[in-house]
This record gives structure tokens, C-alpha cells and sequence, in this order.
């Protein structure tokens, strides 16, 4: 038998002759597959390079279909830019916002993201403290408006752009080097604009819609009417509401705080007595200064405030038990004042309680027939112990420990611990039948 | 044997010596593999069979520098300090010149609190290459342990100056700012850098926390100090800071809970 009799022999499993398909159904599926290829097709082919498979634009553009709108990679739009977020990082007192869409201000609220066309609003005694994504610190004062304006990122460059608005308002800005080239922070006032790419500026804007600029640190560019100048570190401006500059004014460096130390910490045993002296250095001469004592590091709460201080130091009395922040600035003859120092923290502790004496059980050891007793206890940590006279270094937490040797039967131990201000706590305890 | 016979056999026998390789018959490549496969299984957490490797690689290849320093990285990172200690050695006996075991090494001379040899291993690397920031940054920590901030300080500078941006120059220049109680807002500012590069490390939390203290921002630095430890309970240094935001501020009892747990961990004293 040849192989194509033998194939002829062999029976099919399925007789295909058997299923009859309508021949219109089969056309109607294989058009459906056709036209669902092509639709799936015909864009990724677009997006090849606009142009590689123009037959197939043709036949879509006859069928009414157009590429996509997608850009090409390689040559994305410059003028795109995406829009990013602030956030109120603090505050304190009476400060209102207003989105852009809303009409009414609400309550602000710690930690409440702030966007484009957002409006800031503090009343007296409100303070607000705005975090911009790219580091850059708004501080707004009380009795303030600030409405932000820009915050935009070029997408293809990461350039930056943020803008904010003053209208009548007392605020800070702290401004970091840009992390690309050509990013910058204006501050817009009635009568001026400020371009600012790294530093620290204070903008005040009167109800006249006058305006001050002060350049604390690094550089501003600052144009009013047609006018440009540059005002540097340690610089004032004033502009009027005709938006002419009245005057540039040097501005005094700012003192350096000397004692106590950054964390120091004062203990008295009576608000009477308590009395310290805060000391910074100057190189200056013919400058008065003023002493700000607050009880937060943004000096919202001021508990002392003295101005047209003569001396490189101030003594300070009646402060309560509390942490305490504590800066100075300069004001020159003509009343122009410069940046605060950076601040520091020291701590005052009002105690009248003697220190607290916890004792363990008495341990009696005998060695060679003789009794020893081991006293271990705990104290307040820095109280002076002494046992029967002896002293006793305690550790860090408090805990002290001691053997008297050769007791007898009612030898009487006294614990004495001292505080840092003399409070004293007496503790007697007597062995019995050792 | 013809005398031209022997000194062939002689030379032949002197090339495959020389190639420090030829006892066993390993060749480069095989050795590359089993050196790669040794640092992966580091990576993974097989240290007892990235150990084998490693020692299987020095038996073959004894004069190669790099091996030892990879086994010392191994025992470091399994606490065997003094072991690594050797390896270290061993690299650094084989090419003086091979930086990184000399920063290991005096990491290592650092944790066993012999400050002044890891300074002196330091600057010997220095002479010949000023240039080289992980040196400069060995050298700020030797500094900040002596006491000599300001000194510290500069190495860390230069360290950044000549590499650029890395999270762990800034973080150890932000605590030197720190320790000197100075340049305190740029600390904060380096901190926060180094958190962006590296949300998860405790070191940099730790440092945040404690620049934070230093500004007398206390909700802040405990919040950090607590992450900090969260991520190293075993950190000694970690929970001596936090002990001292919560004495500060007057939070004894959480203090003192803090030292009842540490002394609870083995190997932690008081902070």
C-alpha cells in the first residue's frame, strides 16, 4: 500500500462536512475581525512618527477618523506647565482662607493645602506660616491678605514660578536657591514687584499702599513703575503709593546672641528670686536694640519686649517655670531696624518641692559576723544624697545605692536629698534586730 | 632532559605560579562568578554561605585585596567586629592604597572606641589622595568624637564640596551644626535634604530629631526621634537623644520608661 492510499484509508476524527456554517455569517465575522484590527491598529500606527504608514491615515481620514492629539516625545511643548501645592505649616490666632472657586473665607486650618488663587487672611493676633513645596517660607503677621497667585512648574524645564500678592500685609519670606536655574519667588505689592531667587525679605504694605522691602539676606530684584534696581543684604526700600522710591536705607546686622546658651537651664526656688541676664555681641556702635522673650520659636507670644536698649545685655526678672525663646535686633539712629538674631531657648524652673525619696527594701548582709546594710533608693535626678552624712553620688536617673557597715540593733540611717535650689527631703529609718 | 627542555618547564612553571591562581586551577572568570554570587548572597541574607564563598575565593586567590574587605563587610555585618577588623587588615596589608578598606577599617577602630588610630588610618589614606570625600568624612567623624567640632565641620564641608549632594555628608554635617549649637536653620535644612533622599533612614531621623531639639521645636524632634527609634531600638545614641527632649521638657516618666526599655535590650547600658 502506498503512503496516499494509506492516508486515504485513514477515517477523520470529525467530518467537517458535517457542520454547515451560513456563508453570510462567515463574511459578517471575518468583516467584524477586520474592522476590530484596524481599530485597535490605526492609532499605535499614527504615533509612529506621524507619517510612517501614511496609507493607513488616508483610509482613516476617509473614514472620518484622526490620530490622536498626543505630542511627539521628543519635541514636548515648553509652554506646559503643571501646577503644585503650598501647605500652612502654623498657625496661631485668627487666620482665614478663601479658595479661588469659594466665596466666603473659612477657618484655616494646620497642615491645610493651599493652591493657586488661594487668599490668606489673619486677623490681629493671627499668625500664619505657609510652606512652599520647593522649601521656600511665607511667614504672614497679623492684620495680613496675601492671595497666592502663581504656583507653576514648567514641565519640560522645571523651571518654577510662585507668586503671591500682598495687599495690606506684614509678611516674611525666606527664599532657598533654586534647584533649577531660572526659578524664582515674586512678591507683588499695589506699587511694587520683587524677584527673589535665594533670599530673606520682609514686605510691609501700609493701608496707604505703601510699601517696604527689606533684604535680609542674599539679593531682590525690585521694579516699580518702569524703574529696576537691585536691593542687597541688609538694604531697605521704601516705596511710595505713586510708586516712586522715597529711599534705600542700610540696615543694621543683626546682634549675636552670647549667654546663657542655646538650652540652658535656670532653677530658683522662688518667682522672687528669679532673676538672669541675657547677653549678645555687636559689633556695631550708636545702635540701640530690641529684646523679644516669647514663649514659641515664632515669637507669637511675647512675654517681654523692651526696646531703645542701650546695653549688650538686659536682665530679665518674674519669669513663671516655662521654655522660653528669646532674640535681639539692632535699630540704627534713624529708626531703621535689622533682622532679629537667630533665637535661642533656655528653660527657667520655679521649684519649691523637696525632692522625693523612694527607699528599696533594707538588704542586711552579714560578713565575718558583722551586719552590713545596703541602702539603695531613688531621688529626683541632680539631687545631692548623702546617708548618714556620707555622701552618695546617685546616676543619672536618681538612683543611689550605699552599704553602712557594722550595724547594730536601732542604728538609725538618715537619707538626706538636696535639690538644685536647696529643697530638702529628710528620711529616717531605723534597724531593728539585725 | 635537555638543558633548553628544563628551562622551559622552569619558565612554564614560574607564568603559572605567578598567576597566584594555578595551585588549583581557578581561573579569573570562575573566581569573578563565585565573588559575585558570594555578594549576593550578602545581599540576600545568607551570610553563613556568603561566608564559604568568600573564604573558598581567598583560599584560591590569597593576594587579592578586595576578598578580604568583602569577607570583613560580611563579619560587620554580623556584629563580629573584631573579625572584620582583621580582614580589613589582611586588605589593606595587600595594597596600602585600597581606600575603602581603610575608611572600613577605621569605621571599625571607630566602634571600638579607638578614635585616635581610626584618625591616623584616616590621614595616612589622605596624603595621597587630599581629594577623596569618604576620607574627608572619616575624618569629620574622628573630629566630632574628639570634641573638635569646628574641625568636624570642615572635613564635612569638603566632603560635599567634592562629591556634591549625599545624604549621609549632610546628615553628619547637619548634627556637627547641631553639637556647635550654630548654622542651625541650614542643619534643618541639610536634615530635610537627606530625609527627601532617604525617608527611611534612622540616622537622619535621629539627626532631624536632634536638630529639632536644638531649635527648641520639642513636638517635632520627639515625633523624629521616636521614628528613629522605631527603626533602631537597638540604637544606643537614638534613645539617649529622646531620653533628653523628654527630660527637657519635663516628660520624665516617658524618660525613664525609654531607659527601662533600653536596659532591657542586651548590650544597651544607660543612656
Amino acid at each position: 500500500m502506498t503512503r496516499k492510499e494509506m492516508r486515504k484509508e485513514r477515517k477523520p476524527l470529525l467530518d467537517w462536512k458535517m457542520i454547515r456554517i451560513p456563508r453570510v455569517l462567515v463574511r459578517v465575522f471575518v468583516i467584524f475581525i477586520l474592522i476590530l484590527v484596524l481599530a485597535v491598529s490605526f492609532p499605535i500606527f499614527l504615533k509612529k512618527e506621524g507619517g510612517r504608514f501614511p496609507f493607513l491615515v488616508k483610509i482613516g481620514s476617509f473614514f472620518g477618523l484622526q490620530a490622536s492629539p498626543e505630542k511627539k516625545q521628543d519635541e514636548p511643548d515648553s509652554n506646559v506647565m503643571d501646577v503644585y501645592f503650598a501647605r500652612l505649616v502654623y498657625v496661631k490666632g485668627d487666620v482665614n482662607v478663601k479658595s479661588q472657586k469659594e466665596l466666603k473665607f473659612q477657618k484655616a486650618e494646620k497642615d491645610q493645602i493651599l493652591r493657586e488663587g488661594d487668599t490668606i487672611r489673619t486677623y490681629s493676633g493671627g499668625y500664619a506660616e505657609v510652606l512652599f513645596d520647593e522649601g521656600n517660607k511665607l511667614t504672614i503677621k497679623p492684620d495680613s491678605l496675601v492671595v497666592i497667585h502663581d504656583m507653576k512648574e514648567n514641565r519640560l524645564t522645571k523651571i518654577r514660578k510662585s507668586s503671591i500678592n500682598l495687599l495690606q500685609s506684614d509678611v516674611e519670606a525666606v527664599v532657598r536657591r533654586p534647584k533649577i536655574e531660572g526659578s524664582e519667588f515674586v512678591i507683588v505689592t499695589p506699587t511694587a514687584l520683587a524677584k527673589i531667587s535665594e533670599a530673606k525679605v520682609a514686605v510691609q504694605v501700609s493701608k496707604e499702599q505703601e510699601s517696604k522691602l527689606k533684604v535680609f539676606s542674599g539679593a531682590v530684584d525690585v521694579k516699580v513703575g518702569g524703574e529696576s534696581m537691585e536691593v542687597v543684604r541688609n538694604q531697605s526700600v521704601d516705596i511710595s503709593k505713586e510708586k516712586k522710591i522715597r529711599e534705600i536705607k542700610d540696615l543694621p546686622a543683626p546682634p549675636k546672641l552670647g549667654s546663657p546658651e542655646n538650652l540652658a537651664e535656670f532653677f530658683f526656688k522662688n518667682l522672687s528670686e528669679m532673676k538672669m541676664v541675657l547677653k549678645w555681641d555687636d559689633s556695631l556702635s550708636g545702635v540701640t536694640y530690641r529684646i523679644q522673650v516669647a514663649l514659641d520659636p515664632y515669637f507669637t507670644d511675647l512675654v517681654i519686649v523692651r526696646t531703645g536698649l542701650s546695653e549688650k545685655g538686659v536682665v530679665v526678672q518674674g519669669l513663671k517655670s516655662g521654655i522660653y525663646y528669646w532674640r535681639v535686633s539692632s535699630i540704627t539712629s534713624e529708626g531703621n531696624e535689622g533682622d532679629f538674631s537667630d533665637y535661642s531657648v533656655f528653660k527657667i524652673t520655679i521649684d519649691q518641692t523637696p525632692p522625693d525619696i523612694v527607699l528599696d527594701d533594707l538588704l542586711l548582709l552579714k560578713v565575718s559576723g558583722k551586719v552590713n546594710a545596703q541602702i539603695s533608693g531613688q531621688t529626683e535626678p541632680d539631687a545631692a544624697v548623702t546617708i548618714n552624712d556620707v555622701p552618695v553620688l546617685p546616676d543619672k536617673t536618681g538612683r543611689f545605692k550605699y552599704v553602712l557597715s557594722q550595724i547594730s540593733s536601732d542604728t538609725e540611717i538618715t537619707i538626706v536629698a538636696v535639690d538644685r535650689v536647696g529643697n530638702r527631703k529628710i528620711v529616717k529609718k531605723t534597724v531593728q534586730n539585725p | 632532559m635537555s638543558s633548553c627542555a628544563k628551562k622551559m618547564i622552569r619558565v612554564f612553571l614560574l607564568c603559572f605560579l605567578y598567576s597566584g591562581c594555578g595551585s588549583l586551577g581557578i581561573g579569573n572568570e570562575t573566581a569573578d562568578r563565585v565573588f559575585t554570587e558570594a555578594n549576593r548572597l550578602v545581599s540576600e541574607g545568607d551570610l553563613r554561605r556568603a561566608e564559604e564563598k568568600f573564604l573558598w575565593i581567598i583560599r584560591s586567590m590569597p593576594r587579592n585585596p578586595r576578598s578580604y574587605n568583602n569577607l570583613g563587610n560580611l563579619y560587620f555585618k554580623k556584629g563580629e567586629i573584631d573579625k572584620a577588623g582583621m580582614q580589613y587588615r589582611k586588605a589593606l596589608e595587600l595594597n596600602s592604597g585600597y581606600l575603602i578598606a581603610r575608611v572600613n577599617l577605621a569605621v571599625i577602630l571607630l566602634k571600638q572606641g579607638k578614635t585616635e588610630d581610626a584618625l591616623q588610618m584616616l590621614q595616612e589614606g589622605l596624603k595621597p589622595y587630599p581629594e577623596n570625600a569618604e576620607l574627608q568624612n572619616g575624618l569629620g567623624i574622628c573630629e566630632l568624637r574628639r570634641g573638635n567640632i569646628q574641625k568636624a565641620i570642615q572635613h564635612f564641608r569638603k566632603a560635599i564640596d567634592i562629591q556634591g549632594p549625599n545624604p549621609l555628608f549632610y546628615n553628619n554635617l547637619a548634627y556637627a551644626y547641631a553639637e556647635s549649637n550654630d548654622f542651625l536653620n541650614e542643619a534643618l535644612k541639610l536634615c530635610k535634604d537627606a530625609l527627601k533622599a532617604e525617608p527611611q533612614n534612622g540616622i537622619v531621623l535621629d539627626t532631624l530629631g536632634w536638630v529639632y531639639f536644638k531649635r527648641g521645636i520639642f513636638d517635632q524632634s520627639t515625633e523624629y526621634l521616636r521614628k528613629a527609634l522605631d527603626l533602631k531600638p537597638g540604637e544606643n545614641a537614638v534613645r539617649s537623644h529622646l531620653v533628653t527632649v523628654y527630660r527637657w521638657i519635663g516628660e520624665n516618666e516617658k524618660a525613664m520608661s525609654l531607659i527601662k526599655e533600653g536596659s532591657r535590650i542586651p548590650g544597651q547600658g544607660m543612656p
